[in-house]
């Protein structure tokens, strides 16, 4: 049984520490790369299951620049067979097309990239593929869909557990519904699954680091350029910047008023008299307040 | 003693000998084929040990019993070889020499009777049989020499109490005057020689070889420092003994399972499986299978894994503190055979507890043990004015005073970032020249090194050095123990040769120096924890207490147990990130000791101490529990 994971390589902001607008406050540093989580949650799964059943394989499948590749040589070395890199047989690399090109994170849309993934399953012979939910960068969640609609196979979103019977026509899938919900799926061979986050991943060894660190990735050449992009982002905004830092609540106060505190975003307490009884005294006060402050200078502001 | 030896007496000694020999040469060849022929010895720490007997003496009652064994053995053995070339000496100093030997024998006698005593009524599980072989030989070997001395002097009647061999005429009283009890007495004497000379290398006596070798070649330079590995030649950590390093082997062999390591551990003390006397018999059980196999003795085509005698629960009970190295009074080291054990583990296996690998995945991806990543390690310092190396235009290091290294505790934790933050007060308030690397500092990988993940810890210190190295830092102050020790400690074996000192000893000077005043009280009664890596890894433990003495109106308590005996709070090693399931937690232990010297604030020096003590304390149940508080707080709370 072949199982093809698809791992995103992506530049995840998990911070804005910038001062310039021009970049939406984004500093280099404020950017990590590495592959999506969600993607090392699927591989974990398929892991999972090639340690139960002698004949399976599991090949990584990546789109678009090697970015992370440190990162996505660490996936390799926790114990899939061989990666494979899609390229462009035009020398571009993938995400450069039309619609692309104005594309603010510089990829494919999902109905392009899904394509690109099913042309590879099916020339890889791919019986289960799996993919992350969503990913970090664009969080989309449609690849999933798209490639199973694209292969004809049957699709499972959110998956947490994935096993396999005795006779090996039929996979059992748990798959969280949501509001700690959860469903156990029987689904026929070949599949598409989309997997969600909470396995616990497993480390490398260093054997296969070191196997993995000079290994050289399998190049599938694959056009887009058959394929028109029916989507297309045109904008992506930044959340405004948040500069004002909200301490750690102290530990010393009650559960309440640490709550309160995180609420209101500070321990300052706003400070400050306020006027009562009827409109002449507040006018009163207001004018003593401003005198007392040396805003008001004169006590004849009328003349 | 008078009579000469035979030839055939000399054969017997040269084939007993050889036996000892052969008997050794055979029993060490697993480590001796290791050892590399350069490899040099320490011969003033071996005099040290052997005739002051220095840490073996730190117990008194069995240390001075040893001692007198010890004499008791080497000098009658040195006047009878002596003797046997027949010099020609003048009356006085002969009775002088008498007088000596006889003394020696008779402090043998003691000793022996002392530590053989405290072995049978001791409820130790050691085994008096292993050592009590050599025991019985020794009575035996003095006994037959007072019973012959007192023969001899029962032959000769002498009236008067002679003053060169007192205890030989106490033991004339007993001994028939018969000259053939006499020779009896000698050839037993001689023979029990002999049976010990070829008992060495088969009975506990192997240490009388074994652990002066060790303590010869005991580890020098900075003891803290781990063993740098070379990953890329496959050296990964221990899976069995083989992969042990011939001092590692020399260690295990040396053992004598006193037991001093395990009556300081804190994982045993706690009821954790883990004792670092076990895992070093454990260590030289496997060792014994391993040269039985290599003898084509037994038919094992694998050597025994390192796992099956260390379980994992002992190997992740270890909370890296150093008190079984600092107590061993043979310079065993058991802390470095736990992590080879745990980097191969880590490394090899790629086993580590689910715990902990979120902490090694975010050193991986960001960088630092919070997994908050460098885009927000100066957070803390938003707004404080604080001098960062990178600003516009850039400082150099040699501009600076001191670059101030606040770890990933210190940038991260809301309870240490305070430290942090009072440390800028501190040096600002003294006019020091100072900066932080801010974005650019990573962790220094003292959590990955202790966990077993070499890889990773190459890794972050090598981007650490590029960094010092580019902006050409003299001199680093660092605000935890940890960084500390491995930036002092460790960092040189990889290139980087700066001074580095921790904040305690920074502030010190400050405070000698008058550059800071401190004015206000702080608390009444204060008493100060003393922090592993700090302490017994780099040798600061009056500076604390110092620094607490500066503070008005500060009484110094000592908790029961301090300095070098001080109590680990549970963090190190790793610790820190997994999970106590056995026994009690160290932490909670250390607390309520801290809380019973009586105290009102507990001074930590270290962000781990600071956090597992303020955590053992909470759990506490008690009418009045300490605050527990950073020195480094301490300082600037009492400047006002």
């Amino acid at each position: 049984m072949k199982i093809i994971v698809c791992a995103k390589q992506i530049q995840h902001t998990y911070a804005r520490t910038g001062t310039l607008p021009e970049s939406n406050y984004i500093s280099p540093e404020d950017n990590i790369y590495r592959v999506d989580p969600h993607d090392e949650a699927a591989l974990e799964l398929a892991l999972r299951l090639k340690d139960q059943r002698e004949d399976a394989t599991v090949t990584l499948l990546t789109l678009g620049p090697m970015i992370a590749e440190t990162e996505i040589r660490r996936c390799l070395a926790a114990g899939a067979d061989d990666l494979v890199r899609v390229v462009d047989p035009n020398g571009a690399p993938p995400p450069e097309n039309e619609a692309s090109a104005s594309d603010p994170l510089n990829q494919p849309d999902p109905w392009v990239k899904s394509d690109l993934i099913a042309r590879a399953v099916e020339n890889l012979g791919g019986d289960l593929a799996l993919c992350g939910k969503a990913s970090l960068d664009r969080s989309s969640s449609q690849v999933g869909a798209l490639l199973a609609h694209r292969l004809d196979r049957p699709f499972v979103s959110a998956i947490t557990d994935l096993s396999m019977d005795e006779t090996g026509g039929t996979l059992r899938v748990q798959r969280s519904a949501g509001r700690g919900v959860r469903e156990i799926i029987e689904c026929q061979l070949p599949a598409v699954f989309s997997v969600d986050l909470g396995t616990e991943l497993r480390m490398p060894k260093f054997s296969r680091r070191q196997w993995a660190r000079d290994y050289v990735p399998r190049q599938l050449e694959m056009a887009t350029d058959s394929d028109i992009p029916k989507l297309r982002c045109t904008h992506r905004f930044q959340p405004r910047p948040r500069p004002k830092i909200i301490p750690a609540p102290d530990s010393r106060l009650h559960a309440y008023d640490r709550i309160m505190q995180l609420l209101t975003g500070s321990t300052i307490e706003k400070s400050g008299e306020m006027l009562t009884g009827d409109t002449e005294s507040q006018v009163a006060g207001i004018i003593t307040f401003l005198k007392a402050n040396g805003i008001l200078e004169s006590d004849h502001a009328d003349t | 003693m008078k009579a000469l030896l035979t030839s055939f007496d000399l054969l017997l000694i040269a084939s007993a000998l050889l036996i000892m020999t052969a008997g050794l040469a055979r029993r060490w060849s697993l480590w001796r084929k290791k050892k590399p022929a350069s490899a040099s010895g320490d011969w003033g720490g071996l005099a040290d040990a052997l005739v002051k007997h220095r840490d073996i003496l730190k117990r008194p009652s069995v240390g001075g019993a040893h001692l007198a064994a010890f004499w008791g053995v080497v000098i009658p053995l040195i006047v009878i070889i002596a003797a046997q070339f027949g010099f020609i000496i003048p009356q006085a100093p002969a009775d002088l020499l008498s007088l000596v030997q006889d003394l020696a024998g008779f402090a043998l006698l003691v000793g022996i009777l002392y530590l053989m005593f405290r072995r049978i009524r001791g409820a130790d599980s050691q085994g008096p049989a292993r050592t009590l072989v050599p025991m019985v030989l020794l009575l035996i070997i003095v006994l037959s020499g007072f019973l012959a001395e007192g023969a001899r002097m029962s032959i000769l009647e002498t009236a008067a109490i002679p003053w060169q061999s007192p205890a030989g005429w106490l033991f004339s009283v007993v001994s028939p005057s018969s000259p053939l009890f006499m020779q009896m007495m000698i050839r037993l004497h001689f023979f029990a020689v002999l049976l010990l000379i070829v008992a060495v290398p088969f009975t506990f006596m192997r240490h009388a070889a074994a652990s002066p070798l060790n303590v010869f070649y005991r580890k020098r330079g900075p003891r803290a420092a781990l063993t740098l590995p070379s990953i890329d030649a496959g050296q990964i950590g221990a899976k069995s003994v083989e992969d042990l390093s011939w001092k590692q082997m020399l260690d295990a062999e040396a053992c004598v399972a006193c037991g001093r390591c395990e009556e300081n551990c804190p994982a045993s003390i706690s009821n954790k499986p883990l004792s670092p006397r076990k895992v070093i018999r454990n260590i030289r059980e496997q060792m014994e299978t391993v040269a039985a196999d290599h003898k084509g003795l037994r038919n094992q085509p694998d050597a025994p894994l390192l796992e099956t005698g260390v379980s994992a629960d002992e190997m992740w009970a270890c909370t890296s503190c150093m008190a079984c190295v600092e107590h061993c009074p043979i310079c065993v080291e058991p802390l470095d055979k736990i992590i080879e054990m745990r980097r191969y583990q880590v490394m090899g296996e790629a086993r580590l507890p689910a715990e902990a690998r979120p902490m090694i995945r975010d050193l991986e991806i960001y960088g630092d043990t919070q997994g908050k990543g460098v885009a927000h390690r100066a957070d803390w310092a938003m707004h404080q004015g604080v001098p960062q190396m990178s600003q516009a235009p850039p400082l150099n290091g040699s501009d600076l005073d001191v670059l101030l290294w606040v770890g990933c505790a210190g940038a991260f934790h809301p309870r240490n970032q305070e430290t942090s933050r009072a440390m800028v007060k501190i040096l600002s308030a003294a006019g020091i020249g100072f900066a932080i690397l801010g974005k650019e500092e990573i962790c220094c990988g003292d959590p990955a090194r202790r966990i077993g993940d070499e890889i990773l810890f190459r890794k972050l210190a090598r981007a650490n050095i590029d960094r010092l190295n580019h902006y050409q830092v003299k001199k680093i102050v660092t605000m935890c123990p940890h960084c500390l020790n491995t930036l002092k400690n460790e960092y040189p074996e990889l290139g980087c040769n700066l001074e580095v000192i921790h904040a305690t000893e920074m502030v010190l000077q400050l405070i000698r120096d008058k550059r800071i005043v401190l004015k206000y009280p702080v608390a009444d009664k204060m008493v100060v924890h003393d922090a592993c890596y700090l302490g017994r890894y780099n040798q600061v433990y009056q500076q604390p207490r110092d620094i607490c003495r500066s503070v008005p109106g500060v009484q110094l308590e000592e908790a029961e147990r301090n300095r070098d005996k001080g109590f680990c709070c549970g963090g190190g090693g790793g610790r820190m990130w997994l999970h106590e399931n056995i026994g009690q937690n160290i932490n909670v232990v250390r607390a309520e000791e801290m809380a019973n010297s009586g105290a009102d604030m507990i001074g930590a020096a270290c962000p781990y101490c600071l956090v597992m003590l303020d955590d053992g304390v909470k759990s506490l149940e008690m009418e009045k529990t300490p605050k527990v508080a950073d020195i480094i707080d301490i300082v600037a709370d009492a400047m006002g």
